[in-house]
């Protein structure tokens, strides 16, 4: 669970306790967060400790700050972009540096899915586009919400519903339920 | 609460993109549990979509790529070393550097990390009362470290933590070397020595030492204890005197056995290693035998004692209790670099802590009696430390400088 918004609060004070609860939920959810972006854990290690240190740095304006949680991801997205453009950039991989690609490889389709389904969606997941992957991740796993997803993608909320429905729409498209399946899992479900 | 009748007409796809439903299935709390089950009694004709919807919400998981705790652990450590660095410079608040060697014996010792700086509150009592109006108040203490005092026979004093490394003083033929890592030895030049002068090392709260003899012998000095030994060894004994606590690994020669005094207390070795517990504050005197054999003897009273065994003793004219099968890893646990309890109650670790962290610790209202088992570094913050009691339903607070345990 993530710490609740008056341990960051303890922060502001210069409370060392309440900064180690932070940083010990934190610092792995960026961690896990960068991965999906990149394998090179020390460009993600590195972001995360940098972002770490910013909070620790500007506890004084955390009391100011909406949503603090969401908003040192958005640090964290941004210091972790720069360090793999830039890291790209040195091997010269590129002249036209995009944004990282959000991986397909860490969805996982529920194993208790019929294997069949299973394919259909991990298909319609690799159709998508890395922001809407994204999106996604931020949303379901994270369980932050749209607003919060549009600060983080620094996009706008519209953007962001536009984003998501038309991921969803594409994961229902794929999703068909043979009806005598169907009627399975809907009985286990209500 | 939302209406349901925003939701009369909601289309499958609609569900799948509205926030409220998926905080049902995201992040489900009995407010929004009542409020769909309600919305499906009342709405049969939407169970369908409703139930197709969820199942899709929930089939997409992820894979997730944790680091270690103690990968964690140390990235936490180094950004506090980081921090504190910036601070120092900031507020110009002196602040040693010390290069903690933790003392390398026990193999249970895995990973070794060197702590760059550390904010030596209590040393420093008198620049932070300058700067008290600026500083924010004291919300952690920072671990103790290798710090002592030696004291020649001439007198003289030598604070260990800022002497130089290398040689320290010579004292007829025996040179005294700062090791780099906090660590002094004695080194003769030869064996004739007519000028034996007696030195002593102190360890204030908070720190904590090593020592090589003349003879080769090595002790580990904890917090708050002393070591009076000759500079080199002649006669037909070898004689030490210590305060607090020590462990000794004693260099073999039998034609010169070893003697620990501790107040009345004797304990005689020919080689051998050992520990000897002599707080004031715990009431007890315990020497614990590793390995060889040691006689301990008050008095007319002796005992022999074998490795794995305890020898108490509680006042001057008590028998001497011997324990058997003594957890000998939490015994040495401090000089290994850390603290460990078997079945250990709060106020045996307040000691410990108050010791090492050089703090006064106020217990407040009945505490529960929660016995304490595992271990963690000492080179950690107090709170650090504290926060693993409070698991065990015990509250730890600063208050006015003073750690307050209450229940």
């Amino acid at each position: 669970m993530a710490p609740p918004n008056h341990v960051w609060l303890r922060i502001c004070d210069g409370d060392r306790i309440a900064y180690e609860e932070i940083f010990n939920y934190y610092f792995n959810r960026y961690c896990n967060y960068g991965k999906k972006f990149t394998d090179d854990s020390n460009l993600i290690e590195d972001a995360a400790q940098e972002v770490m240190l910013t909070i620790w740095n500007k506890r004084e304006s955390i009391s100011s700050i909406n949503r603090v949680g969401a908003y040192f991801y958005t640090s964290f997205r941004h210091n972790l972009f720069d360090k793999i453009k830039q890291s790209q950039k040195l091997v010269g991989e590129s002249h036209f540096l995009e944004d990282p690609q959000f991986s397909i490889d860490h969805f996982m389709i529920k194993n208790e899915l019929d294997n069949e389904i299973r394919i259909q969606l991990k298909i319609a997941i690799a159709n998508l586009t890395d922001r809407q992957r994204e999106a996604i991740f931020l949303r379901f796993y994270e369980e932050l919400s749209y607003e919060e997803v549009s600060g983080i993608m620094n996009i706008s909320i519209k953007a962001t519903y536009k984003i998501m429905a038309r991921a969803l729409a594409m994961l229902k498209e794929n999703f068909n339920l043979p009806p005598k399946l169907l009627l399975l899992l809907l009985c286990r479900h209500l | 609460m939302v209406k349901f009748t925003k939701y009369q007409d909601y289309s499958e796809s609609d569900f799948l993109n509205d926030e409220l439903f998926q905080n049902w299935i995201f992040k489900p709390n009995e407010e929004i549990n009542a409020f769909w089950a309600q919305f499906i009694l009342d709405n049969p004709s939407k169970s369908d979509y409703i139930s197709r919807a969820k199942l899709l919400l929930s089939s997409i998981e992820f894979k997730e790529d944790f680091l270690s705790e103690e990968k964690v652990r140390d990235y936490l450590k180094s950004t506090f070393a980081s921090i504190d660095n910036t601070e120092r410079q900031n507020k110009k608040i002196i602040i040693r550097s010390l290069n903690i060697r933790w003392w390398a014996v026990a193999a249970s010792v895995l990973l070794i990390l060197s702590v760059g700086y550390l904010f030596l509150v209590k040393q420093n009592k008198q620049q932070i009362a300058k700067i008290a109006t600026q500083e924010k108040p004291i919300h952690d203490i920072a671990p103790g470290g290798n710090r002592a005092t030696l004291t020649l026979g001439n007198g003289n004093t030598i604070n260990l933590d800022s002497a130089q490394n290398g040689s320290l003083a010579i004292q007829g033929n025996t040179q005294v070397v700062k090791l780099n890592d906090g660590q002094l030895a004695y080194q003769n030049e030869n064996n004739s020595s007519a000028t034996v002068q007696y030195n002593t090392i102190t360890t204030p709260r908070g720190g904590q030492y090593q020592l090589t003899l003349a003879d080769g012998s090595q002790v580990w000095l904890n917090a708050a204890s002393s070591i009076t030994f000759p500079t080199s060894f002649v006669g037909d004994t070898r004689e030490v005197k210590i305060t607090g606590e020590a462990y000794f690994e004693v260099a073999h020669n039998a034609n010169m056995p070893f003697h620990v005094k501790v107040g009345n207390i004797t304990v005689q070795v020919l080689g051998t290693h050992f520990n000897i517990n002599a707080y004031e504050d715990e009431g007890v005197i315990k020497t614990t035998l590793l390995e060889g054999s040691v006689k301990v003897s008050e008095g007319k009273e002796n005992v022999m004692i074998e490795p794995g065994e305890q020898a108490q003793i509680k006042n001057p004219s008590d028998k001497i209790i011997v324990k058997k099968d003594v957890d000998m890893e939490e015994v040495v646990a401090w000089k290994n670099g850390l603290f460990q309890f078997d079945n250990t109650n709060i106020q045996d670790i307040m000691r410990k802590i108050s010791r090492w962290y050089d703090v006064e610790v106020v217990f407040e209202g009945d505490i529960p009696n929660t016995r304490f088992n595992g271990k963690i570094y000492r080179n950690v913050n107090a709170s650090m430390v504290f926060k693993i009691l409070e698991e065990g339903g015990i509250h730890i607070i600063f208050k006015e400088g003073k750690v307050i345990v209450t229940n």
